[in-house]
Order: structure tokens, then sequence, then C-alpha cells
């Protein structure tokens, strides 16, 4: 047994100090070129991005606050808010993969809710706009059926979503009957808000779920498919 | 190490910069107290802490690279406390990997048998390079402490270094 276990510690120490032992994976989350350095260290990721994208951290959830008309901004539950937006690049949907996709009833007579967990499949975090209305609602053709001030949405703050983290952003519809048929499509637009006025088909970037074959209340039959409610084909689309 | 970035609280804006300094340290820190999965998760959560109390850091009681760490270093207790009850619940034999090792591999082994306040005494003494003052700031307790902790855990390692000595 040495009696110069001191020594091997201290040089153990400056040893590992100085081959940047840093475990791969770590390293791979930490980093990104360009970011600056520490001394003697590699790149590390921008803390602003860190910093913000621990709000979802592994399976983070947030929930995004209802307004509906009369209703207040029930505001989000766990969601960090990014301290500035020009240090993260906006979200995405390619860089989504969708890992969920839940529904819930109505909350009144012509509401639907879908909740869809968004894994950040990239090793990049990005900011998700909390502002601005954050769905539209297409057919089957991909013509737009109503969209900002038709589809009553949810607010959230910005946040930003960690690589390789989720978040699950609920979008409470309430159109009335906007629905048409088995291959409506609910989309949630992940970048930046709509501006009043703005036609749609500007390159945005979306996430889609499709939901077939949700009944809507209170609407007309040509508007109120039979099957229970399903969800189904989740497309990440450009 | 130099502790950048003015004394007081960070603001928002400058929160990153504030922390990258000390980014390296903190990843450090949590890869000698837990397995590398454990680790990115350690250091993320110890950010966001960071984040959320930025307001309550107080500089006259010690730097931002010592808060910081202590913030990762109680992350880290909390993780072996949940991989503990996850353990015991599911019987899931411990297979906590860690980084690949390269130099003094049977110190790095007896290192990681220490107990937890061992471990991070001796990671941050002799692997963050920490005068006492610092670790004691990490540690949440006096220097005297701090002292007879390494001490502790210098017995232990010789001991667990004869041990395998022994069986060799």
């Amino acid at each position: 047994m040495p009696d110069d276990l001191e020594v091997r510690l201290r040089a153990d120490g400056e040893h590992w100090r100085t081959t940047h032992e840093v475990h791969p994976s770590l390293d791979r989350v930490l980093t990104r070129s360009g970011a600056g350095r520490v001394p003697s260290w590699r790149p590390w990721l921008r803390v602003a991005a860190a910093v913000a994208a621990v709000a979802a951290i592994s399976v983070g959830a947030f929930v995004i606050g209802r307004i509906s008309g009369d209703e207040g901004n029930a505001g989000p539950a766990g969601a960090s808010p990014v301290h500035g937006s020009g240090a993260v690049k906006p979200c995405d949907a390619s860089m989504f993969r969708i890992v969920d996709v839940t529904h819930g009833p109505s909350t009144n007579s012509a509401g639907l809710v879908i909740a869809a967990v968004l894994n950040n499949t990239t090793g990049v975090p990005c900011a998700m706009p909390g502002h601005g209305p954050l769905a539209r609602l297409v057919d089957s053709s991909g013509s737009l059926l109503a969209e900002g001030s038709d589809a009553t949405m949810s607010m959230l703050p910005d946040v930003v979503v960690a690589p390789h983290s989720s978040v699950t952003v609920d979008a409470l519809w309430l159109s009335d009957c906007g629905f048409k048929g088995p291959a409506t499509t609910l989309q949630l637009r992940l970048q930046g808000p709509l501006a009043p006025g703005v036609a749609a088909g500007r390159h945005d970037s979306y996430i889609t779920v499709s939901v077939i074959g949700y009944p809507v209340p209170n609407c007309g039959p040509d508007q109120q498919v039979d099957q229970g409610p399903q969800v189904f084909g989740m497309v990440i689309k450009r | 190490m130099l502790d950048h970035g003015p004394p007081g609280p960070p603001s928002r804006e400058g929160f990153e910069y504030w922390v990258a300094p000390h980014w390296a340290a903190m990843a450090g820190l949590a890869c000698r107290l837990a397995s590398p999965a454990e680790a990115e998760d350690i250091v993320q959560e110890a950010v966001l802490l960071a984040w959320r109390k930025r307001e309550r850091f107080d500089s006259s009681k010690g730097t931002a690279r010592t808060w910081l760490l202590a913030l990762t270093a109680d992350q880290a207790r909390r993780f072996r406390r949940r991989a503990r009850r996850v353990s015991r619940t599911f019987e899931v034999p411990d297979t906590a990997t860690h980084p690949p090792e390269t130099g003094d591999l049977d110190l790095r082994a007896a290192t990681m048998r220490l107990s937890y306040r061992q471990r991070l005494a001796v990671a941050a003494y002799y692997y963050l390079d920490l005068p006492i003052r610092e670790v004691a700031a990490v540690m949440a307790c006096s220097e005297g402490t701090v002292k007879s902790t390494l001490a502790d855990a210098r017995s232990r390692l010789r001991q667990l270094l004869q041990e395998e000595t022994d069986h060799a």
C-alpha cells in the first residue's frame, strides 16, 4: 500500500483535468460548434439554451393555459421561460418526433383537446414560441379551414426544448364545428406567431396531428363523424 | 479557475455568460458523482435550479462557482436517492456505467466506493482542484469538516486499495 495516496489522488486529478475526461454522451449534449470555449475544454452549448431548455428535462411536460372567450389564461405549469428569444433558434417541426398523442373530451360544446408529446430528436435546443395562435385546421386536401381567431388557442410563454427532451403541447381547439370529416387535421405550428391577415401557405413549420373519427358535439351531421374519438397518422411536416 | 462576472445575482440576460465558465466543472463533478447518463440530467437540473433561484445568489456567501457546484452536488445526491428507490422497487441491479477511465484505475474504482460526502470532498478537492474554503462552500460545511472528511476518505481509500492488493 503506497504511502503517497495523496500524491496519487493529485496526479490522477491532474490527469483527469488535462485529458478532458467527459463522458461522450455528456459531451455530445453539451457541445455545439462555435459556441465558444472554456480553455482546455471542448466547446459547450450556450447555457442560455440549456437554462431554458431544462424546462423540458427528461419527459418534462407543461400545460398551456387555455384561453377561450371569457376564460382567462390558465397559464402553463412547470415551464421555464427563455431568457432571450435571440439566443435560441425557433423550433422547426422537422426536429421533433411525436411520441404520443392523446385527446381529451371537449370542454365545451365544440371543443377538442389534443395533447402531443413532442421529442426534440436533435442535439440542438430550440425555442417554441408561446404567443400567438398555435394551431390551424386543414382538411384532407390541405385547404385551410380555420386559424387564428377562428381557433381559440392556448397561449404559453416561450419555452426552449432541450436536445433529446420532450415537451407536451396542449392545443385546445374551440372552433365551432371546424372538423369536416375523417381526415381533418389539426396542425400545431411551431414557428412564430401568425400575424393577422397573413395568408395560409407561407412557409411555416407544423407538426400535423391527424384527428380521425372524432365526433364533434353539437355540430351538423355533415360535420360529425360516427366513430369514437381516435387519433391517427401523426405526421411531421415542414 | 477564475470566477467570472460581477458580484451579485446574474441578470436574466447575462445568465448564460455567468454560468458558462463553470459549466465544465459542473459537468465534471456530476460525472464523478453519478453515472454518465445521470450526469446529463444532473447538470441540467442544476442549471435549471440556478436559473430559478438566481436571485438568491449572494456573492458575500461564496462564489458563483461554489454555488453552482453545490447545486450540482445536491442534484447528484437526489439522483442517487432516486436510483436506490428504483433499484429496490424493481430489483434492478446496479449497472451504472462510468466514463471510460484511464490512469489510476484501481484508485478510481475505490473512489466510487466511498460514501457520497467523501466522494464529493475528494472530487471537489483533488479533481476539481478547489481550495478547502471552496470545497466547504460546495459541501455547506466548515473547513474543518472538509478536512476531516478528506482524511476519512483517504483512510477508507487506503483500506479499499489494501483489500484489492490482498485479493490480487
